[in-house]
């Protein structure tokens, strides 16, 4: 909780002639949250931890521009989030070949559509309820996890931080034909994945 | 007509793009002839909406850092 509460601090001023000590602290009240924001967009806790490393490492070369007018949370995760789209920026595109089926089970979902949802009648998910339940995290991350990263990536930006189309395909520079392709892919694959996973059976 | 890859390919593209009037028609009239992609559409929909209210609740995960991975960071910190 503490990375909730402890955005700013009163000391910081002080504290700012040693970003070394003030970092450190932060490592403590904001490194959970940095991780699991990583965690949820690649597919190796020990690439997440990385990530949050190199933000950290970066936040003291980077120290004169922090102005405590944001919060040091919103700082980090602004610096975290540039880290994981050079990141991805760096890895070559990823094929069907990258699933750890090869592609099959996913070839599958996309041209035989009626595969999927053999319980579709009873799928009526209301989103009020479901956010509530544990297991939809699980499942999440679970279903994130068995997509290739690029895709995880871009539905994250997508679907869950509502970032739009133009500013994704512009970090990420690629076309939006490029990006409709994977989000296609990644939306079918992880609702084929929450069916899969029992989520029919919530209502 | 449309087949159901194509309506499928269409029911992604209409969360990210403005659809074309011709292709929403072909959409539409798909999905009044398809119970298959009907159902397939409306599941899309209720995942989207779920989807897009983690990012706010996202604070109440329960995963943490492990600690040597922390006191390593606060160690390169200090090597820096």
């Amino acid at each position: 909780m503490s990375d909730q509460t402890k955005n700013d601090n009163p000391e910081s001023s002080e504290l700012k002639n040693n970003p070394e000590q003030e970092l450190s602290q932060w490592v403590d009240e904001h490194g959970d949250l940095l991780y699991r924001f990583a965690r949820c967009r690649v597919n190796s806790h020990e690439l997440a931890e990385d990530l949050v490393q190199i933000t950290f490492i970066s936040a003291l070369k980077d120290w004169s521009r922090f102005r405590g007018e944001s919060s040091a949370k919103t700082w980090l995760l602004s610096i975290l989030r540039h880290k994981i789209i050079d990141h991805y920026r760096k890895k070559k595109p990823e094929s069907l070949e990258d699933f750890p089926d090869g592609g099959e089970a996913l070839t599958q979902a996309a041209t035989e559509p009626t595969e999927m949802i053999q319980d579709a009648e009873s799928v009526r998910l209301n989103p009020e309820e479901i956010l509530e339940h544990e297991e939809l995290r699980k499942t999440l991350r679970e279903c994130l996890d068995k997509l290739p990263e690029k895709y995880r990536q871009i539905f994250v930006m997508r679907d869950i931080e509502n970032e739009s189309t133009e500013i994704i395909c512009e970090k990420l520079g690629i076309s939006v034909s490029n990006f409709s392709v994977m989000m296609y892919r990644a939306r079918f694959q992880l609702k084929d994945c929450f069916i899969k996973n029992g989520f029919p059976s919530l209502n | 007509m449309i087949t159901c890859e194509e309506a499928s390919s269409l029911l992604s593209d209409r969360f990210d793009v403005p659809l074309s009037p011709m292709k929403l028609l072909l959409l539409r009239s798909h999905l009044m002839m398809c119970r298959k992609c009907a159902a397939i559409a409306q599941q899309l929909q209720s995942l989207r909406k779920i989807f897009l209210g983690l990012e706010t609740a996202s604070s109440h995960d329960e995963i943490s850092m492990p600690v040597e991975t922390k006191k390593r960071i606060q160690q390169a910190l200090r090597e820096q």
